[in-house]
C-alpha cells in the first residue's frame, strides 16, 4: 500500500469529476460519491499508517520511500513529480482523512437543503485531493501546485454562499491576503532550485543534501539559508495566518462552519506548520539560526496576541478563529525553538480538537440560528451532546495535563521552549493562561447560565452530525497518548524524518534537555489552566468580580481588543489606500499622457496625413487602376471575336498558328549562333 | 517481349473490365426501367460503386509503385538480357517499355479515378432518375478514365496515341450525350471536328519523329535517336511541335483551345468538369512524359520549341483570363478560365524540365547510351544533389488542387444550373440567401480558384511560382513567367470575385429558395474538403509526391 498511496488523493479527485458532473443525480445528491471517496482515502491512509508504524515499513525503507517519474523538460534536465512517504507524510494524511471524512459526513446534516449541495460536496473533494497531494508531495513543485489549489478551494468554499456581500469579500480577502504570502515561497522555492538544481527534496540530487551550496553570505548580511528559510515562511505566514497576515482567518468565517472546521481549522490552515516541518532541514541547516529566531517570535507574537483579542470577541466562531490563530502561533513558535516533533504533535492533536470545537459550534448555531452568544445561554441541557464533546475539546485546547491530548502537545512545547529560550516559555505560558480564560468564557456564555434570547428555541442536532462530535472528541482525549514524556513513539518516529544528518542537529541543539517528565513545566501549564478557569469563573459563571466597573479605567484597552488592535483598520488606511492612490495616479497618467497627449495626437496627425494620401489615391493611383481596367476589359471584348463558334473558323486559326509556331522552330533552329555551339559541345 | 509486372496496371485494367460489366448489365437492365434489374442494381450506382474499388486500387498501385521505383529486373526480350526499371511493362527489343509505371503516372491515375468518381456522383444528381441510354454514359466515364490511366504511364507513341483516342472518342460521344439538346449535339460535333484535325496533326508529327529516329516509337528509343545527324534539318523539331499539337488539343493550349469555350458551354455539365480535369490531366502528363523522356537531352533554352512553349504559356494565360472577364455564363467563364489554368501548369511544367534537363546534369556525351542506364545514373546524381524540393511536385500540387477546386465550382454550377434552370451568372443573384451552402461552396472554390490563402489554389499557385523563380535563378524567363502569372491571378480575381459579388450582394428580387440533393451535397462538401484541407496536407502531400518526382528520372 505504500508504493500506491499516490491513489489516496487521487480518489477525491475522480470524486471531484464526478460529483462536479453527475452531482445531483448521483447518490445522495452527489454527497455519497464523495464520502465513498474520503472514506476509502481514509482506509488507505491507515493501511499506510499501520504498515508504516505498526508492520515495519519504516524500518524497510529506512524512514523514507520517496519515487519520481519525469514530468515535463526544463532545459537540459527534466523535472520530476513524485511522492514520498515517511512518517510525517503519514500522520498528516491521517489527520487530513480523518477530519475531512468527519466533517463531509457531518456535512450531510449541515447543508441538508441548500441550494447548490453537490457543488458543496465537489469543492471537498477538491480540497481533499489537494491537501493529500500537498502532504505526500516530494518536490517543491507539486507542493506548490497543491499548495495553491488548496488556497482555490479555501476561496471557493469561503465565497460559498457567495451571495452574501461579506461572505464574498472574505473570500476575496482571503485569496489575496495569502497570495502575499505565497510569493515569498515561490521565492523561496525559486531560490534553493537555482542553488541545488533540483526541485525535489530528497535523494543524492534533492534539495536537502545540496543544502551546503546556500551556506554563503546573501542579502543584508543574512546566509543564503537564512533568506531561503524566511521566503519559505512567508508562505507559512499567509496560510497559517500569521501576524501580520493573519487578517484573512477571522473573516474566513464567513464560509459554512464545517468548512470552518475543516479548512480554517484543522488542516488547510496547518498547512503552512507542515510547510516548515518539511523544509525543516532548510532551518537546521541555517548555522546563524536567524530564520527560526524569526520564526519563533513571529510565533510567540501571534499566539499571545490572537488569544487576547479572542477574550472580547462575541461571535462563536470569530472565538475559535482566534483560538485557531493563537493556536497556530503555538505551532510555529514550538518550531522555531527546534520543536520540531512536538509542534507536529500539537498539529495533529489541535486538528481534532479544534474540528470538534468547531463542529460543536457549527452544532450550536445549526440548533439556535445564531452565532451571537450574547444571543445563547443554558444551551447545557437542550444540547447535552454537543455541550459535552465541546467540553471536551475545551479542555484539551487548554491543555489540561495527563486527560487530554491538547495536554501532551501543549506541555511537550513548554518543555522545549524552557530548555532553548525562557522568553519564548513566557509567552507561551501567558498564552495558554487566556486561552483557558477566552474558552471558558465561550462555554458559559454558550451553555450555562439562562437562555438571554427567549425567542430562540434550541433543539438538539441530528444523529449524522452528532457522531463526528462524539469521534472527534474521542480522539482528542485519546490521540495525545501517543505522546506522552515516559513513552514517546511518537518522537522516537518522528525524528528520522529529517534524514541522519539533521536529526544529529537537532539533537545536538537540544543537548542536555531533560527527556521525559518535566515537573516546571507541568506545574506551569497546570497553573496556567488552573487561573484561567477560576477568573473566567469568576468573571462569567458565578459574577463575583464585575469587569464592567473596570469601565472607565481599561475602557479603552477593552475597545482596543475588541477592535482587534485596528490591525483591519491600519491596513485600510495603510496599504489598501496607498494602492488605490498609487491606482488612481496612474489611472490619471493614462488617461492624459497617453490616451489624450500621445494616442490622440497621433490618431490626429495621422489623420491629416491620411487626408493627403487620399486626395493622391482618388485622383493619381485610381486613375491608373481605372486606365489599367478599361484596357484589360476592352482587350478582352477583342480577343472574344476570335470565338466565332464556327467550327471552320476555329481550324483554320489553328492551322495558322501552326504554320507560324513551325517556322518559328525552324527559324530558330537554323540560327547558326545559336545551334553550333551546342552542337559542338555535344558532338 | 517482356511484360513486366502487369499488376501495376491492374486498376485500369480493372476499371476498363468494370466498365464493360456496367454497360453490358445496363443495357439489359435499360430494356425495362424502374423494373426488374433496374430496380435492383440502378447503372447510376452500381457504377460508382464500381469506381470506387478502382480509386483504392490506384492509391495501392501508387504505393506499390512507390516502392519500386528505383528497383531493377533482368528483363529477357527475345534472346536478349536487359537490365530495365521494375516499373517498366512490355519492354521490346533495346529495352524500350510501352509502360511505365513509376509513381508520376500512378498519381495521375489516382487523380483520375478520383475526379472521374466525383463525376459521376455529380452526374447523379444532375441527370434525371430516368436517364436514357444511362448504361453507355456511365460506361464511357469509365472508359475515358481507363484511358487516362494507360495514357499516364505510356512511354511509348503509339500506347500514347491510343489511350489519347480512346479517351477523345469516349469524350466526344459524352460532350453530344443530351441528344434532345440542340447545343449538346453541336458541342460533340466541333469537339469532334477540331479533335480529329489535332489527332491528324499529332499523328502526323510522330510518323515525323519516327522517321527522323530511325523507325522507334518508344519514347526512349526517339530520345536515343535524337542525335545531332537526326535534328540537323530541322524536320525532327517540327515533329516535335506537330507531336506537341496533338497533346495541347487535349489541354486547351492556347492556340489548340478553340474547341474548348463552346465544347465546356454545351456538353452537360459534369462532363464539362470531366472534361475541364480528368481529361486536361491526360493531356498534362502525356506532354510532360513526352518532354522529359524523348525530348530530354538537348538544354532546352537552346531549343526554338522551348521558347515557344514559353510564349504559348503567356499567352494561355492572358487569353484565358482576359476573355473570361466579359462572359456571362458562368460554364463559358470557367472554360476560359481552364484555359488559363493551363498556363499556370505549364508554368511548372517548364520549370520542371530544368530538373531533368539542366545545365550540370546532363553529362555529355550520353547521346549514345541505352536510356535506362542514363536515367538511373542520373537518378544517382540528382537524388545527390536534390537540394530543390520544388520540381515537378508543383505541377502534381497544383493538379490535385485544381481537381478539387475546378470540379467543385462545376458541381456547383450542375447543381444550380438544373435547379434554377440557368448558367447566366446574373441569375446567380442573392444565391447566399436561396441556396447558402452551395453559394458560400462556390466562393471558397472561385477564390481557390484566385490562389487566395489558405486554400488549395494558394498552395498550388506558392508551389508553380516558387519553383519558377528557384528555376529563375539561371533560367530568367521562368521569372518572367512567374510575374506574369501573379499578374494574371490579379486580374482572374475580377471575375471569379464578380460572381461573388452577385450572389452576395446583389438583390434576389423575393425568388425562392432550395434545397438540392444529399448526393451534389456530398461532392460538393467532399470538394470543400480538399479544397480547404490541401493546405494542412501540404507537407505531406509535397513528401510523397517528392518521391514520387525522382522515380520519374529512374
Amino acid at each position: 500500500m505504500v508504493e500506491h498511496a499516490w491513489l489516496i488523493p487521487l480518489l477525491p479527485a475522480i470524486a471531484f469529476g464526478l460529483t462536479l458532473l453527475f452531482g445531483r443525480r448521483g447518490p445522495g445528491e452527489g454527497a455519497y460519491i464523495a464520502i465513498a471517496a474520503i472514506c476509502t482515502s481514509l482506509a488507505m491512509s491507515l493501511i499506510v499508517a499501520a504498515r508504516w508504524f505498526l508492520a515495519g515499513g519504516s524500518e524497510a525503507y529506512h524512514g523514507l520511500y520517496s519515487v519520481s517519474v519525469p514530468w515535463m523538460p526544463a532545459g537540459s534536465q527534466a523535472v520530476e513529480t513524485g511522492f514520498c512517504i515517511d512518517a510525517l507524510s503519514v500522520v498528516m494524511l491521517l489527520v487530513v482523512t480523518i477530519v475531512a471524512s468527519l466533517v463531509q459526513i457531518y456535512s450531510i446534516g449541515y447543508m441538508h437543503g441548500d441550494p447548490r449541495y453537490p457543488r458543496y460536496f465537489a469543492f471537498h473533494s477538491l480540497f481533499a485531493a489537494a491537501m493529500l497531494t500537498l502532504v505526500i508531495a516530494n518536490n517543491m513543485l507539486l507542493m506548490f501546485i497543491s499548495w495553491e489549489l488548496v488556497g482555490l478551494t479555501s476561496y471557493l468554499l469561503i465565497g460559498f454562499w457567495f451571495e452574501r456581500p461579506s461572505a464574498m469579500r472574505a473570500a476575496k480577502k482571503a485569496f489575496l491576503v495569502t497570495r502575499v504570502g505565497d510569493v515569498g515561497f515561490l521565492a523561496g522555492m525559486i531560490l534553493l532550485y537555482l542553488k541545488t538544481g533540483s526541485f525535489n527534496l530528497f535523494g543524492a540530487n534533492g534539495v536537502f543534501e545540496n543544502l551546503s551550496r546556500l551556506d554563503v553570505v546573501g542579502p543584508f548580511g543574512l546566509p543564503l539559508l537564512a533568506v531561503a528559510g524566511l521566503l519559505l515562511f512567508c508562505g507559512a505566514v499567509g496560510k497559517s495566518a500569521q501576524f501580520p497576515l493573519h487578517v484573512w482567518l477571522p473573516d474566513a468565517m464567513e464560509g459554512p462552519t464545517p468548512v470552518s472546521a475543516l479548512i480554517h481549522a484543522a488542516t488547510m490552515v496547518a498547512a503552512g506548520v507542515y510547510l516548515v516541518a518539511r523544509m525543516y532541514p532548510v532551518y537546521l541547516a541555517d548555522s546563524s539560526g536567524t530564520a527560526l529566531q524569526v520564526v519563533a517570535y513571529i510565533g510567540a507574537f501571534t499566539a499571545l496576541f490572537a488569544a487576547t483579542i479572542g477574550l472580547a470577541q462575541n461571535d462563536i466562531k470569530r472565538v475559535l478563529a482566534y483560538s485557531t490563530i493563537s493556536q497556530l502561533g503555538y505551532m510555529i513558535m514550538s518550531l522555531g525553538v527546534f520543536g520540531y516533533v512536538a509542534a507536529v504533535f500539537h498539529l495533529m492533536t489541535h486538528a481534532f480538537f479544534k474540528a470538534n470545537l468547531f463542529l460543536g459550534a457549527g452544532s450550536v448555531i445549526h440548533g439556535t440560528g445564531t452565532q451571537d452568544i450574547r444571543d445563547m445561554g443554558g444551551l447545557r441541557r437542550k444540547m447535552p451532546w454537543t455541550y459535552w464533546t465541546f467540553l471536551i475539546s475545551t479542555l484539551s485546547l487548554c491543555g489540561v495535563p495527563f486527560v487530554t491530548a491538547g495536554g501532551w502537545s501543549k506541555e511537550e512545547i513548554l518543555a522545549v521552549a524552557w530548555h532553548t529560550n525562557r522568553l519564548v516559555f513566557a509567552a507561551g505560558a501567558v498564552c495558554a493562561f487566556v486561552t483557558t480564560c477566552y474558552m471558558f468564557r465561550l462555554v458559559y456564555k454558550v451553555f450555562h447560565g439562562e437562555p438571554r434570547n427567549k425567542d430562540i428555541h434550541a433543539h438538539e442536532s441530528p444523529r449524522v452530525m452528532l457522531a463526528p462530535l462524539v469521534i472527534l472528541a474521542f480522539l482528542a482525549i485519546s490521540a495525545g497518548y501517543v505522546g506522552t514524556p515516559w513513552a514517546n513513539v511518537f518522537e522516537h518516529n518522528m525524528l528520522p524524518v529529517l534524514g541522519h544528518s539533521y536529526a544529529s542537529v537537532l539533537e545536538h541543539r537540544l543537548e542536555g534537555m531533560h527527556h521525559g517528565f518535566n515537573p516546571v513545566v507541568f506545574f506551569v501549564a497546570l497553573t496556567a489552566v488552573a487561573l484561567g478557569v477560576g477568573l473566567a469563573s469568576a468573571i462569567w459563571l458565578k459574577p463575583l468580580l464585575r469587569i464592567e466597573r473596570l469601565e472607565p479605567y481599561l475602557g479603552w484597552l477593552a475597545r482596543l481588543v475588541e477592535n482587534k488592535y485596528y490591525i483591519d483598520e491600519i491596513y485600510q488606511a495603510t496599504i489598501i489606500r496607498g494602492l488605490m492612490l498609487a491606482s488612481w495616479i496612474a489611472f490619471k497618467f493614462d488617461y492624459w499622457v497617453i490616451d489624450y497627449a500621445i494616442v490622440n495626437g497621433t490618431a490626429y496627425l495621422t489623420r491629416l496625413a491620411s487626408q493627403l494620401y487620399g486626395w493622391f489615391d482618388r485622383t493619381v493611383v485610381d486613375g491608373v487602376v481605372n486606365l489599367v481596367g478599361w484596357t484589360t476589359k476592352t482587350v478582352g471584348n477583342a480577343l472574344r471575336y476570335l470565338q466565332t463558334g464556327v467550327a471552320q473558323h476555329y481550324v483554320f486559326l489553328t492551322v495558322v498558328a501552326l504554320i507560324i509556331i513551325s517556322l518559328a522552330v525552324l527559324a530558330g533552329h537554323y540560327r547558326e549562333e545559336a545551334w553550333i555551339p551546342i552542337a559542338g559541345f555535344y558532338r | 517481349m517482356f511484360i513486366g509486372n502487369i499488376k501495376l496496371i491492374a486498376p485500369a485494367l480493372y476499371l476498363a473490365f468494370a466498365a464493360a460489366v456496367v454497360l453490358i448489365l445496363g443495357v439489359i437492365a435499360g430494356r425495362k426501367p424502374d423494373k426488374g434489374l433496374d430496380h435492383w442494381l440502378p447503372t447510376q450506382y452500381l457504377a460508382p460503386a464500381l469506381t470506387f474499388p478502382g480509386v483504392v486500387y490506384a492509391l495501392w498501385a501508387v504505393l506499390k509503385s512507390l516502392a519500386e521505383a528505383g528497383e531493377t529486373v533482368d528483363a529477357l526480350v527475345g534472346s536478349e538480357l536487359v537490365r530495365v526499371p521494375a516499373v517498366a511493362l512490355f519492354v521490346t527489343r533495346g529495352g524500350h517499355a510501352q509502360l511505365t509505371v513509376d509513381p508520376f503516372g500512378a498519381i495521375f491515375t489516382l487523380i483520375a479515378f478520383a475526379g472521374t468518381l466525383i463525376v459521376m456522383l455529380l452526374s447523379l444528381d444532375y441527370f434525371e432518375a430516368r436517364q436514357p441510354h444511362k448504361a453507355e454514359y456511365y460506361s464511357l466515364l469509365m472508359f475515358a478514365a481507363a484511358a487516362v490511366s494507360f495514357a499516364a504511364v505510356a512511354s511509348d507513341l503509339i500506347a500514347i496515341y491510343l489511350s489519347i483516342e480512346l479517351l477523345s472518342l469516349a469524350s466526344y460521344v459524352l460532350a453530344s450525350f443530351v441528344k434532345t439538346d440542340r447545343r449538346s449535339g453541336e458541342a460533340g460535333l466541333k469537339y469532334f471536328l477540331y479533335g480529329a484535325a489535332c489527332s491528324a496533326v499529332g499523328l502526323y508529327g510522330m510518323s515525323v519523329l519516327f522517321g527522323v529516329t530511325g523507325g522507334s516509337t518508344a519514347l526512349s528509343a526517339i530520345a536515343r535517336g535524337l542525335t545531332p545527324s537526326a535534328v540537323a534539318g530541322g524536320a525532327a523539331w517540327v515533329g516535335v511541335v506537330f507531336t506537341l499539337v496533338g497533346f495541347g488539343f487535349k489541354l486547351a493550349l492556347v492556340p489548340f483551345q478553340f474547341w474548348a469555350p463552346d465544347v465546356y458551354q454545351g456538353a452537360p455539365t459534369p462532363v464539362t468538369a470531366f472534361l475541364s480535369v480528368v481529361s486536361k490531366a491526360a493531356g498534362l502528363v502525356v506532354l510532360v512524359r513526352f518532354l522529359v523522356t524523348a525530348v530530354f537531352p538537348l538544354p532546352p533554352e537552346h531549343l526554338s520549341w522551348y521558347w515557344i512553349l514559353v510564349v504559348l504559356t503567356a499567352a494561355a494565360m492572358f487569353f484565358g483570363n482576359l476573355v473570361a472577364i466579359p462572359q456571362k455564363n458562368i460554364k463559358r467563364m470557367l472554360a476560359y478560365s481552364s484555359i488559363a489554368q493551363v498556363g499556370y501548369l505549364m508554368i511548372g511544367v517548364l520549370s520542371a524540365l530544368h530538373a531533368f534537363t539542366g545545365e550540370g546534369r546532363l553529362l555529355p556525351g550520353l547521346w549514345n547510351v541505352p536510356n535506362a542506364l542514363v536515367r538511373s545514373a542520373a537518378g544517382v546524381v540528382h537524388r545527390a544533389s536534390w537540394e530543390t524540393p520544388w520540381d515537378m511536385q508543383g505541377v502534381i500540387v497544383y493538379l490535385a488542387a485544381y481537381l478539387f477546386m475546378n470540379l467543385g465550382a462545376f458541381a456547383v454550377a450542375a447543381g444550380l444550373g438544373r435547379r434554377i434552370r440557368s448558367d447566366a451568372i446574373d441569375d446567380y443573384a442573392g444565391m447566399i440567401h436561396r441556396c447558402p451552402f452551395l453559394a458560400a461552396s462556390l466562393t471558397v472554390f472561385l477564390i481557390s480558384l484566385a490562389g487566395v490563402p489558405p486554400t488549395a489554389g494558394f498552395v498550388g499557385k506558392l508551389f508553380i511560382f516558387g519553383g519558377a523563380i528557384q528555376a529563375g535563378r539561371s533560367h530568367p524567363e521562368l521569372v518572367v513567367l512567374a510575374v506574369l502569372g501573379i499578374i494574371n491571378s490579379v486580374i482572374s480575381a475580377y471575375y471569379y470575385l464578380n460572381v461573388v459579388r452577385v450572389m452576395f450582394f446583389a438583390p434576389a428580387n423575393s425568388r425562392p429558395s432550395f434545397k438540392v440533393s444529399f448526393v451534389l451535397n456530398l461532392v460538393v462538401a467532399v470538394c470543400l474538403v480538399g479544397t480547404l484541407g490541401l493546405v494542412f496536407a501540404a507537407g505531406p502531400v509535397v513528401d510523397f509526391i517528392s518521391l514520387a518526382v525522382c522515380s520519374l528520372l529512374d
